[in-house]
């Protein structure tokens, strides 16, 4: 049984592949397969029309009237049908790990493509925004029939996304060029590291994923230490505290040490960073702490109440001090 | 308690990442739903997940879908793309997520990661 990670990235790769070697999704190559899927759902043929990027496609099949309606439910209905049969022959002679997997994938998967589009594709790095997982899935799954095969032989054209309507195929090519760092996680400080020709795409610094306005800030460093203390999520944090420099940071909103622990934990006070509603600055207090697996830098505001940098740490993971320096499994 | 040292039970607590593992008597009784599948967490920017490796029952708040609580129901690893993989004996569990203070909104948040 394939893994579903290493599966994913080869269908990625393929279609990106394609692209680099000029096998581009061409309206002639395109065609033969369309017929076949329409002619499944009972329709004639589409127009085909090859959007210059994602977020193209997307202007497109918003500004095309008498598109007809949407087909994405018919096709998922045919994927449906295709999984209910293969997982009814599974239970019952199958590990439970093995489903359990099945199962989380199907989970995850629903729950980003239905509650958030956008996000689903930026966090599964594209190939077919409602259809990727499924590819995955069926290969894993040795789904190799019917519409599962038809959309999958389409797919590894070199298509990175399409969006079925009765009358038009709307068909986004894959990225050009992906850009990576020496870790092989998606990274350019210049441009989209996941970018089209027109200049659209995706924004990531060492695998961690921005919007296009905050990479550019973070990636230029034209963030203030302010904006950077306050980004919520703590892999974007850290991305721009490496960038812009720890201590560099500590140094320009004057952070005194008040404790420095034997676990590499250290504990300051920035006084001049906020102030109060009357104007007033007050003063805050700031812990840096390392991830043990990958030594990364994180910084970490902890209620005024904390004294050591320990007691900071067992603080955030609500452990009692005690508990914090019994605590020896870390990774 | 799942660790014996010299016959005394000691509690399990180990830290991966943004989560930490502690060992509890149970699960509890009410509160919680049973949850399907094996991954505790999955990073918003990264797509990384803390998943469990073995055979084992997750729990979740009632009306909530992170993961609170999960039963190894036998010896289990917990990897994750970026952090070690740390070895989790058989045993129950309480999933406890980091959190940070916010003096811009004075506020107790969960990290996002």
């Amino acid at each position: 049984m394939h893994r579903k990670m290493s599966n994913e990235a080869k269908y990625i790769e393929v279609a990106f592949n394609n692209h680099k070697t000029s096998k581009t999704c061409t309206e002639d190559k395109i065609l033969p397969h369309l017929k076949k899927i329409y002619k499944k759902l009972s329709l004639r043929e589409p127009k085909i029309v090859i959007a210059n990027s994602f977020e193209h496609q997307e202007k497109i099949i918003k500004a095309t009237a008498n598109k007809g309606k949407n087909l994405t439910e018919e096709i998922r209905d045919h994927i449906r049908d295709g999984f209910r049969e293969r997982k009814e022959k599974l239970e019952g002679s199958y590990p439970f790990e093995e489903i359990t997997k099945f199962m989380e994938n199907v989970k995850i998967t629903r729950m980003l493509m239905n509650n958030n589009p956008e996000e689903f594709l930026r966090t599964r790095g594209g190939f077919g925004v409602s259809s990727e997982s499924w590819i995955v899935w069926s290969d894993s799954l040795n789904l190799n029939t019917g519409m599962h095969k038809l959309l999958k032989d389409l797919y590894l054209l070199g298509i990175f996304d399409i969006a079925f309507y009765e009358n038009y195929a709307f068909i986004c090519p894959p990225p050009n060029p992906i850009l990576k760092d020496e870790q092989d996680r998606y990274h350019s400080l210049d441009k989209p590291a996941i970018g089209w020709n027109d200049g659209t795409g995706l924004f990531y610094i060492r695998g961690v994923n921005f919007p296009r306005e905050l990479w550019e800030r973070v990636s230029h460093r034209k963030l203030s230490v302010k904006e950077l203390l306050k980004l919520e999520n703590i892999e974007q944090r850290f991305i721009a505290l490496d960038i812009y420099g720890a201590e560099k940071l500590l140094s320009e909103c004057k952070a005194q040490l008040i404790d420095k622990s034997e676990r590499g934990n250290t504990l300051y006070e920035i006084c001049e960073l906020l102030k109060d509603r009357f104007g007033t600055s007050r003063n805050v207090k700031l812990l840096k702490y390392n991830c043990p697996s990958t030594a990364r830098v994180y910084v970490s505001f902890v209620p005024d109440e904390i004294q050591t940098a320990d007691e900071g740490m067992a603080w955030k993971f609500r452990l009692s001090k005690t508990e914090y320096d019994k605590l020896k499994t870390e990774a | 308690m799942t660790e014996t040292k010299g016959g005394e039970k000691v509690q399990f607590i180990a830290r991966h990442g943004d989560l930490l593992i502690k060992s509890v008597s149970a699960i509890p009784v009410k509160g919680v739903v049973s949850v399907v599948g094996n991954v505790l967490a999955v990073g918003e920017t990264t797509n990384h997940k803390h998943a469990l490796r073995g055979m084992v029952q997750m729990y979740a708040n009632v009306g909530q879908q992170e993961v609170s609580y999960f039963e190894a129901k036998e010896d289990t690893v917990l990897t994750h793309e970026e952090h070690k993989p740390i070895e989790i004996p058989l045993g129950t569990y309480q999933v406890i997520r980091e959190r940070e203070f916010s003096p811009f909104e004075e506020a107790i948040k969960q990290v996002v990661d």
